[in-house]
């Protein structure tokens, strides 16, 4: 059985149920994902470490636990899970990683980032991991925004503005999960326990269409009082985009050439400005509300 | 050390690791290996854009001199201390 799926304005057929991607009618879709075998090696390979291999138009992921992924040419993806592996985890590489390989193949800039809409405005949340994103993101939602995207912006440029698409309904404390996956995925089943406690489908917040992005921020943890705002020079603005670009290492390196002037296009279209705040959780109440002033 | 310092007649081109982009109306280069940026003023990205293929630096000086109010001498020199700056970044190759 194959199910279809759009995610980032891509139709994908998917040989599995996927419940928190927005299901659409069966058609011809952009990108195909198929159960079948994966080799172990590339026959070019442009960069590789232990866990992936890397190429023009190919990535090869070999993920314990999960199984091999070959990705090719921003178009398919052939996945041969491990012997016992966990629908769940096999999913988690494919919605990550290996759709984030698909977009650098497609050339489309993807930040790991929040991404939020709430009238004219349409703001990105970048940050790293523990910087406060997802809570953020949620105390945002609470006031009134509507969620594109929990952690992975992709961006289109269209027509002299950039565009961030949407991804799928759910929020990020699933994915918090999962990058403690990332870490210890000897421990299976608690951390699928966890995935379970922490799902958090987002329906009535969420919207469904691209949007104008107005505004990027980068959130970071300091020893601080209270949450500040700073403004950052051209060139800082261009190296957080290029730090919080997703999956750096799978970069070809006419990917990363691409990928940088990319970024410097959005830092002349978007300003980019840094939020810094205590390490309290707290705090973030007051992130909630900088940003809140700086779009009004 | 003295081989590693750039004259006329050297031909140089871009290092492999190494990105440029523009943003705001400037240049700025990556290198790849150590993550560090330069940007580039206007005479600095002319030098740039000349080495996407191998020149010498009489060359370049000789393009230059097309594009800018310069003295050749001045030229040659801001040039030269510019490319061994590049160099010293390994952000081109000697040939």
């Amino acid at each position: 059985m194959t199910y279809y799926y759009r995610i980032f304005e891509l139709i994908i057929s998917v040989p599995f149920a996927c419940d928190e991607l927005i299901e659409v009618l069966p058609q011809q879709a952009n990108v195909i994902i198929i159960y079948g075998q994966v080799p172990d090696n590339l026959s070019v390979i442009e960069k590789q470490k232990l866990k992936w291999q890397v190429n023009k138009n190919q990535v090869l992921l070999k993920i314990p636990d999960a199984g091999k992924y070959l990705i090719e040419d921003g178009k398919s993806i052939i996945i041969e899970p491990e012997d016992n592996a966990f629908l769940d985890v096999i999913k988690l590489f494919l919605l990550g990683s290996a759709l984030g390989a698909i977009q650098h193949q497609r050339q489309r800039l993807t930040l790991h980032a929040s991404a939020l809409t709430k009238g004219v405005h349409t703001i990105l949340l970048c940050g790293h991991s523990g910087a406060g994103k997802s809570t953020t993101a949620n105390i945002l939602i609470q006031q009134g925004f509507k969620l594109l995207s929990d952690d992975l912006a992709v961006i289109d440029f269209i027509d002299g503005d950039a565009i961030v698409t949407p991804a799928y309904p759910q929020s990020k404390l699933w994915q918090d999960a999962t990058e403690k996956l990332d870490i210890d995925y000897q421990n299976l089943n608690r951390v699928r326990n966890e995935l379970n406690k922490y799902r958090m489908p987002i329906k009535d917040n969420f919207c469904k269409s691209s949007k104008k992005i107005t505004y990027i921020v980068n959130l970071q943890s300091n020893d601080i009082e209270s949450a500040t705002t700073n403004s950052l020079t051209v060139f800082e603005q261009l190296s957080v985009l290029k730090r919080h670009s997703y999956r750096k290492k799978y970069f070809t390196l006419e990917q990363a050439q691409g990928n940088f002037q990319a970024c410097a296009d959005l830092v002349d279209l978007v300003p980019v400005m840094q939020i810094i705040r205590p390490p309290l959780t707290n705090s973030l109440k007051q992130v909630a509300q900088l940003i809140n002033q700086q779009l009004s | 050390m003295n081989n590693n310092i750039l004259n006329l007649n050297s031909v140089i081109s871009r290092a492999e690791n190494v990105l440029d982009c523009t943003v705001d109306n400037e240049m700025v280069l990556m290198s790849v290996t150590s993550g560090d940026y330069i940007n580039l003023n206007a005479q600095a990205s002319a030098i740039w854009s000349e080495i996407s293929e191998s020149q010498s630096v009489s060359m370049i000086v000789e393009k230059l001199l097309g594009q800018f109010e310069v003295e050749l001498e001045a030229c040659q020199q801001q040039t030269l201390d510019f490319l061994n700056v590049l160099q010293q970044e390994k952000l081109i190759e000697v040939a």
